[in-house]
């Protein structure tokens, strides 16, 4: 059965149909405010889709902008990389460039040229290993006297040779060099260093036709001399004719400008002797105190001139040496009469001789001179140097002593240097050692132990 | 031609002497009885082709009291040395058609054994061995020497 059918009034129909109405309403506003609400996250979504569009193409633009820069860059850095090494191939001069061990981390062309090495032959292999260095005299420089090793100790700074010495090429060939050594830093510490060296044949050769030149002209000069020297010593001699005082006086002027002439010949000689090599070396039982004694005599005139206090002291226990007294009597002339002649009257000069427990001699030769000035001590032994305060003091060295003198005692196996004070003085000092080294020892010493 | 004449040698070595010399020397001849007669018939050849230093030599070893000979060059000194006799020979030893290695090889071969004086200015160790191996007395250094130490070294060896 049906329920009966609660039947209201109009009133009710038209309230719920008011409420009804209301509720749609609500409903109808809550979808215009949804609505609303997604046309703005639409609209939001645009725009972050237009800013991502726009990031895209700004990113793609900077992406771009970037490779550009890289391409460009790599581009400099490889032409820039390129003429480096375009410049430093090109370079005459061999270059090598070492790491802190000595080991080689460049060479250039040239290096590759001169020494007959190629690159992938020697990196990473030691320097001084690969290209042997001979002196003039064909001995071996040891790795400890090696100038490279010596910069990368940090022993020496800028090395430069001039001194000459020869690479030994792949095939054992050899040739002259010369060459400069820096060492590379980095903070303040040695991570390398680069050596330069130049083949010097053709100065060599230069130098030797000079060399022979002057010989060739000296010897001419002698004649010439000789007869000035014969002929004034006739006119003095009175064999012409009686000379009057005046005369006599001119004459021994002649005859003494004559002198220094020959002198000078004689040491011209010498030095291309010595350069060229042709000094014949004989060695004989020697006592050397008596040949410095010789050489003292020699010169007692001039130091009695200056009236020179003059000492000298000599080990006794000096034994008898080999030695080219010809040689070794020019190094104590060289350095004693440069003593005599370079301190002022009165002043002081002494010699002496020692031994010490390696065999080496000391020769110690000291004056209260007027000294070396320090800016130009270090060409003392350069050929034809003279020290600018006493060129003017005396007008008749040559500057060619001391060069004599390191020449030989070098020749020698031994060694020359010397300490000075402006104003107050010189010493030299020259070792001889009695003991011949190595078999790869010096061939052409003038020193030799007595046996 | 040949003319005697005494001479007076220099102040310093008061020697007093005969001399048999060509008429021709221009040096000055002081007439006076001689005082020694040490270097009478000394004949010395002087071999050198520096016409003034052989005439230098000439002159003082003359006042010295020698005769001397003259000759240019090696050649003409072999020539002279096989004409006459010689006390002595002062060598030069460059010198053009024969140098002075070469007569002193010829002086070995023909086994003269007149003493060599080597006045040479070569100074090289190796020439004055040679000039030593080959029989020279001495090796004199032009330049380096005074003709006073030459004359001096000549009367020693013949006296």
């Amino acid at each position: 059965m049906k329920q009966p059918v609660n039947i209201s009034t109009s009133e009710d129909i038209a309230y719920k149909l008011k409420v009804l109405a209301q509720e749609k309403e609500n409903v109808r506003r809550k979808l215009v405010v949804t609505a609303r609400q997604l046309a703005v996250t639409a609209r939001e979504k645009e725009s972050a889709r237009r800013k991502l569009v726009i990031t895209a193409s700004k990113l793609k633009k900077l992406y771009e902008t970037l490779e550009k820069k890289v391409f460009d860059r790599t581009k400099d850095l490889a032409q820039l990389r390129s003429r480096s090494e375009a410049i430093l191939a090109s370079v005459g001069d061999g270059l090598v460039v070492v790491n802190k061990e000595g080991r080689i981390n460049y060479i250039n062309k040239s290096f590759e040229e001169m020494l007959g090495w190629k690159a992938k032959e020697v990196l990473g292999k030691s320097m001084v290993q690969v290209v042997p260095r001979e002196d003039i005299h064909g001995t071996k420089v040891s790795f400890k006297e090696r100038i490279l090793t010596q910069v990368l100790s940090g022993e020496k700074f800028v090395a430069d040779l001039t001194n000459p010495f020869y690479y030994i090429r792949k095939d054992t060939s050899r040739f002259p060099t010369s060459s400069i050594v820096a060492p590379v830093t980095l903070d303040g510490k040695i991570v390398g260093a680069v050596e330069v060296f130049r083949d010097i044949t053709k100065e060599k050769e230069i130098d030797k036709a000079k060399t022979e030149f002057v010989s060739l002209a000296s010897h001419q000069l002698r004649t010439p001399l000789s007869t000035v020297n014969w002929y004034s010593e006739m006119l003095l001699s009175g064999d012409a004719g009686k000379v009057t005082s005046t005369q006599k006086k001119y004459l021994e002027e002649i005859y003494r400008g004559n002198q220094r002439m020959v002198e000078l010949v004689n040491t011209l000689l010498d030095v291309s002797r010595i350069e060229l090599g042709t000094l014949v070396v004989e060695s004989k039982p020697t006592n050397i105190i008596k040949l410095i004694e010789s050489v003292i005599d020699e010169q007692k005139p001039q130091i009695l001139e200056k009236m020179i206090a003059f000492t000298s002291s000599f080990q006794k226990t000096i034994p008898l040496m080999k030695a080219d007294q010809k040689l070794l009597r020019m190094v104590v002339q060289n350095i004693l009469s440069n003593a005599i002649k370079y301190t002022p009257d009165k002043g002081k000069v002494n010699i002496s001789l020692t031994l010490d427990e390696t065999k080496t001699i000391l020769l110690k030769i000291s004056d209260s001179g007027y000294g070396i000035p320090k800016n130009q001590q270090h060409k003392i032994f350069t050929k034809l140097f003279r020290a600018d305060n006493v060129i003017g003091k005396d007008t008749e060295g040559t500057g060619l002593g001391l060069y004599i003198a390191k020449s030989i005692v070098e020749q020698g196996g031994g060694k020359i240097w010397f300490t000075s004070d402006e104003n107050k003085g010189s010493t030299f000092y020259v070792t001889l050692p009695l003991v011949k080294k190595k078999k790869d020892g010096y061939r052409r010493s003038f020193l030799a132990p007595l046996t | 031609m040949i003319c005697t004449s005494v001479i007076l040698h220099s102040v310093t070595d008061f020697y007093y002497l005969i001399q048999q010399a060509p008429c021709t020397t221009t040096a000055p001849v002081i007439q006076s009885p001689p005082l020694r007669l040490h270097f009478v018939n000394k004949k010395i050849l002087i071999i050198e082709d520096e016409k003034t230093l052989a005439r230098a030599l000439e002159l003082t070893l003359t006042h010295a009291g020698f005769e001397t000979r003259l000759a240019y060059n090696g050649e003409d000194g072999v020539k002279l040395l096989g004409q006459e006799p010689f006390d002595l020979i002062l060598l030069d030893l460059i010198m053009p058609k024969m140098d002075g290695f070469t007569v002193l090889t010829i002086l070995k071969e023909k086994k003269i054994k007149t003493p060599v004086l080597v006045l040479s200015n070569l100074s090289q160790q190796n020439d004055i061995k040679h000039a030593e191996k080959f029989g020279a007395k001495e090796f004199f250094i032009k330049s380096n020497t005074p003709i006073a130490t030459i004359v001096d070294r000549v009367r020693r060896l013949l006296k």
